[in-house]
Parts: C-alpha cells; sequence; structure tokens
C-alpha cells in the first residue's frame, strides 16, 4: 500500500511538473526575484490542489458527473460537512486525502467564486449517455452462469458478492450501462475513475459473460 | 393477480368501508371534482418553441424547466423537470410488479394488467421539488441550486391507491404506507430512496398510482412503467419506479424519510445561519403557494404599448383565489385566472399592461383559498425547501 501511494505521489509530481513548465514558463520565474520560498510556496500549493483535484476526479464521479460539485457554492465549512456526508454514504474518499479534497472544493467554488453556468439541452440531448443502446456487434453473446465465476473472481473485490457495490465499487446492479453494451466494453478494458482495465486480464466473452450475470441480477 | 376477496363487495361500499374504519373522510374528498377514465386532451394544445431545459447535473439527470416554457396549462413531457437521487433502473423486459405487503390481510402481487383491469382515474396534478428555488436562497445552502423550474403540470392517469390497499385489505395498526421504487442507490452505504406517506393521504382518492403522463405510457425518466402521484404535496412523495408498498405503523426508516425533507416547525428569519439545533423538524409535506411569470421572460426587451403579462400559479391542499400583479411597486392589480380550476392542479392567469418605455419590474403574489398568500421573503430554512417569495423580474421596454 505505501508502495502503491509512492507510486502515486511521484506519478503526480512528474505530471504536475510537465503541466507547470506551460503554465509558469521558466523564464518568468527566473526573472522574477522573487524570494525561492514563494516559488516553492506556490508550488507546493498547485500540487495540492491537483491532489486534491484527482480525489475529487477518483471518488465522486463515479456515483454524479461533475455539474453537481461544480455548481456548488459554499463555504469551507459546509464543504467539510458534505465531503463527510458522502464519505458515510461510500464515498471511497482515502482518510489522509480528505483534507486535500476539502481545500480543493473550498477554494474552487467558494461562496465568493463566480456565479456557476448552467448548460441547456433537450431532454432527449441530456438523456444520450445513459439511454438504453443496443449494439448487437458490441460483444460475443454472453453466458450469465460462466459470468458469476468471472465476476467473483475479478470483480467482487471491488463491486461486492452480488454487484451491489463494495469499499471501492460502485453498486453494478440496474445501472443503464448495462444497455449499453459498447460502453460497459469499453470501461472494463480501459478502466475508468479508479477502476483498471481489463483488456489484458478479461476476454471480449468475459466480459459479454460478466454483463450477462449483471443483467440477469438486474431483475 | 394473486387473490381478491373483497371482490363480493361492491366497489364504492369496499373504499367507504376503508375510509370509516381509518377514522373518517380524509381531507380532499369534500373537493374531489374531477375523475374520468379518458385522457382530457389538455396536453394536445401544448406547444412551446424551445424544447430545452437547464441542466442542474446530468447524471443523475437533475433538469428544469425555463419559465418561457411554462406557460401553458399542461407541460408537455419532455419539457417536464426532472429530479434523480440516483440513476433511473435498468430493468430489462420483464412484467413488472407492484407487491402490496406490510400489516394487509392479503399480500398481493400485481401486474401492469391487473393495474389496466381496474378502474382508471386521470387528473392534472402539479408535481413541484420540494427544493425548487433553492438556489435563490442566501446564505447559499447545499443541494441542486434549482432556480424556479422544477414545477410542472401533466395529466395523469392510473388507478386510486386506494383502490389498490383495499385488495390487500388494510389491517388496523396500519398508519404508514411505506413506499420503495426499483432505483437502486450506487452504494451499499448510500440510503434506498425509501419513503413513506401517512395512511390519510393514501387513502384520499386524489392519491393515484399512474401508468400514463400526458396521454403517453409513462415515461421511463419520469418513473415509467409506475409512479406514485400525491397531489398538493411536494413531488418527492410522487416515488417513481414503484414496486413496493408496505402498509406499517411507523414512518419509513432510513435517511430519505426521517432526516431529508424536513423543515423547522419555526422557521429562521431570512439570512439566519441560527438555527435551534433542538427546534422541532416536520416533514415537507403539502406545497405552498406559489406563482410565476412565463411571460414576459426576466430581462426580456419589449415595445411601448400593451403587454400580456401571463404566467401560472398553484398552492398546496386548497385552491388559488386571486393572483395580483403590481408594476413598479404601484398599488396591486388583480390578474384574470383562467383555465381550469381543479385542485391539486395548477391555474394560468394573465393581465393586460400598458407598458412605457424603461426599465420595469413586474411583481406578483398568489393567494389561496386558506387565505395564505406569498410572502416578501421566504423563510430560509437549511436544506431550502418551499420557496415561495413574490415573484419578480425585470424588464426593459424600448
Amino acid at each position: 500500500m505505501l508502495t502503491r501511494s509512492a507510486l502515486l505521489a511521484v506519478c503526480l509530481l512528474i505530471a504536475l511538473l510537465a503541466g507547470s513548465s506551460t503554465r509558469w514558463p521558466s523564464g518568468r520565474i527566473l526573472a522574477e526575484a522573487t524570494p525561492q520560498q514563494d516559488d516553492a510556496g506556490a508550488e507546493e500549493e498547485a500540487f495540492e490542489r491537483e491532489l486534491g483535484r484527482r480525489t475529487l476526479e477518483g471518488n465522486c464521479l463515479m456515483c454524479h458527473s461533475i455539474e453537481m460539485i461544480e455548481t456548488q457554492r459554499l463555504t469551507p465549512e459546509q464543504w467539510a460537512a458534505e465531503v463527510e456526508k458522502m464519505v458515510g454514504w461510500g464515498a471511497p474518499v482515502p482518510p489522509e486525502e480528505t483534507d486535500l479534497l476539502v481545500a480543493y472544493l473550498a477554494a474552487s467554488y467558494a461562496t465568493e467564486s463566480a456565479e456557476p453556468v448552467f448548460g441547456r439541452q433537450t431532454l432527449d440531448d441530456a438523456r444520450s449517455s445513459t439511454r438504453p443502446a443496443p449494439d448487437p456487434d458490441a460483444l460475443p453473446e454472453g453466458a450469465a452462469d460462466r459470468g458469476a465465476a468471472v465476476f467473483t473472481e475479478h470483480c467482487a473485490t471491488c463491486h461486492g458478492p452480488d454487484g451491489l457495490g463494495g469499499d471501492l465499487g460502485v453498486s453494478l446492479i440496474a445501472r443503464p450501462v448495462l444497455l449499453r453494451p459498447a460502453d460497459y466494453a469499453s470501461i472494463l478494458r480501459k478502466g475508468r475513475h479508479r477502476m483498471p482495465g481489463f483488456q489484458i486480464v478479461l476476454s471480449d466473452q468475459q466480459v459479454a459473460d460478466t454483463l450477462a450475470w449483471l443483467q440477469a441480477q438486474s431483475r | 393477480m394473486s387473490q381478491d376477496d373483497t371482490s363480493a363487495i361492491p366497489k364504492s361500499n369496499r373504499r367507504s368501508l376503508l375510509r370509516r374504519a381509518l377514522g373518517g373522510a380524509s381531507a380532499g374528498i369534500g373537493l374531489w371534482a374531477w375523475r374520468g377514465p379518458e385522457a382530457l386532451g389538455w396536453f394536445s394544445s401544448a406547444d412551446v418553441a424551445d424544447r430545452e431545459l437547464i441542466i442542474r447535473n446530468l447524471v443523475p439527470l437533475d433538469a428544469e424547466t425555463p419559465l418561457t416554457s411554462l406557460g401553458s396549462w399542461i407541460t408537455p413531457n419532455d419539457l417536464f423537470f426532472k429530479r434523480s437521487h440516483f440513476v433511473e433502473p435498468a430493468i430489462l423486459p420483464e412484467p413488472w410488479r407492484l407487491e402490496i405487503k406490510g400489516l394487509v390481510d392479503r399480500p398481493v402481487s400485481l401486474a401492469l394488467d391487473d393495474l389496466a383491469e381496474m378502474e382508471q382515474v386521470t387528473r392534472p396534478v402539479v408535481l413541484q421539488c420540494a427544493g425548487n428555488g433553492r438556489g435563490l436562497f442566501r446564505p447559499n445552502i447545499p443541494g441542486i441550486p434549482w432556480a424556479k423550474g422544477a414545477v410542472g403540470n401533466a395529466e395523469w392517469t392510473g388507478v386510486r391507491l386506494v383502490d389498490l390497499l383495499e385488495r390487500a385489505g388494510v389491517q388496523g395498526g396500519a398508519r404508514h404506507v411505506h413506499l420503495l421504487g426499483a432505483d437502486t442507490p450506487p452504494h451499499p452505504k448510500t440510503p434506498a430512496f425509501f419513503r413513506s406517506i401517512p395512511l390519510a393521504k393514501a387513502i384520499d382518492p386524489m392519491t393515484m398510482v399512474a401508468t400514463h403522463m400526458n396521454g403517453e405510457p409513462l415515461p421511463h425518466l419520469h418513473g415509467g412503467p409506475l409512479r406514485l402521484i400525491v397531489p398538493c404535496w411536494t413531488a418527492n412523495h410522487s416515488l417513481k419506479w414503484l414496486r413496493e408498498i408496505t402498509l406499517a405503523d411507523e414512518e419509513a426508516p432510513g435517511f430519505y424519510q426521517r432526516t431529508g425533507y424536513r423543515i423547522p416547525r419555526e422557521l429562521a428569519p431570512p439570512g439566519s445561519w441560527i438555527e435551534d439545533p433542538e427546534g422541532e423538524l416536520l416533514p415537507v409535506t403539502a406545497m405552498n403557494v406559489k406563482s410565476l411569470v412565463t411571460s414576459p421572460g426576466e430581462g426580456q426587451r419589449l415595445t411601448s404599448g400593451r403587454v400580456d403579462v401571463r404566467g401560472v400559479a398553484w398552492t398546496g391542499p386548497g385552491r388559488i383565489t386571486g393572483v395580483d400583479v403590481s408594476i413598479d411597486g404601484e398599488a396591486w392589480q388583480p390578474a384574470t385566472l383562467d383555465g381550469p380550476d381543479v385542485e391539486g392542479s395548477w391555474r394560468t392567469w394573465n393581465l393586460a399592461w400598458d407598458a412605457s418605455p424603461g426599465s420595469h419590474t413586474i411583481r406578483v403574489r398568489a393567494t389561496d383559498s386558506h387565505g395564505e398568500s406569498q410572502p416578501e421573503q421566504s423563510p430560509w430554512n437549511r436544506s431550502g425547501y418551499l420557496w415561495n417569495a413574490i415573484e419578480s423580474i425585470a424588464v426593459e421596454v424600448a
């Protein structure tokens, strides 16, 4: 676990440094005669913000999309209470990341932040990502009984033995994605949020079998 | 349909028997005048050019109707606001079943065909999210920041809940009707949207289980194939994707009944942060009196001369008795109420205004049959429920 966290931190640092070179041209930093400490402070702050943003992306968007968060204008106390409520409701935010997440939310979506902007869409368009989308070519025909075994071996650790969700994974029962086989296959292959991709682990047939099992459980 | 031993008793007698057994007539029976199996066709005249909704959250979908699209007496299905706690359930084709259990003589399990064989009722009902207007409260409140359009009026068709309860036979100790839909929470620790209504409201003949909305099979996003419709109460009671009805002696357990949808008995003054933690919290039930201006729109530029100011007005139990309009703080003038007058639905209203060039503020205040009218400021409460301050829009006249 320690190794994983350390690895994550290194990856984030690399990503951040790569990003920072474009955001703050090194020339400007060098030219300005600001004390070293301030630069380090600013970078530390940006780093922490990035960590907070990633915590949000990895732990909040699995249940609801970003609008739910970015249209709120709350005080730090209100944000802390919201995060606590959501953690209580199963958001798998690691305890050591909670403060970073709250700080990120409080800084990004504060009471005094600019008014949120809301998009407009027809109902049809708004529903495009959850509407059933049958696609007979997306996957081979699955078998629920085989899927049960695949699910137990590869999915149940995070999504629970019954598919209703576990410590890290959301419930998969009666989710709209079960009626969108192409999306389902893509998520299993590439991963999403905190879920790794299973491209080299599961065959298309096995993916189809898990889908058949989850569909059978969704009645 | 499993068992129904009561079929020997004439229907009307059965209903009155149940009502008597439960301690007399419930509120609303005396005012209930709207019944009939046929679709009434009001929706056919609804013609709105702008088909877009304001998206508050995409997944699960929370979207409200722009006010300028709410002007017709009936709100079209695709423009009707959408409030979701969880994503709509992806249930594969199968016979949908509705279970009625708990404190009943005979638990029953009904298919949609069983419901179709029962006496059908159609009535126009306003549904409004309890949090409609939350985004207007200051200080800010966490939650979907609805402005004014999480409300709509549709014509619903289905069966009376009381008729369903009679098939199961309600036992003496039952006081509450628990409701559970097919939408499941995303995580085992997330509370299910488990709700209940008091038995007295459940047996009100206005309360129905709907299978159709504006003449169409109930759209899935609006709870199809089956949802409850609880007229006059905030729409959180009108549970979608209804699957289980359980008679019980107490309210439903869990967050959404015991913690959420509660409001202090003593409302804090606007802007107050201080809320008595010992103060008694009550469930949000009946809607309060409210109006909207649907034309002109906020900030609209008009030409001087006659302007038809139009809108809608509704309340909880009771009726709208008047809508008054004040231009730039001048005396309140009565608007003309039109459209059908049905309890649980809304009225449309209009007023001809001779607009002079300049900036103007149009204020509107509805009054209901209980003598309640919209306040200057809506009392702040920590969940942002029941906003109903006097409506106000600004327009420019050239």
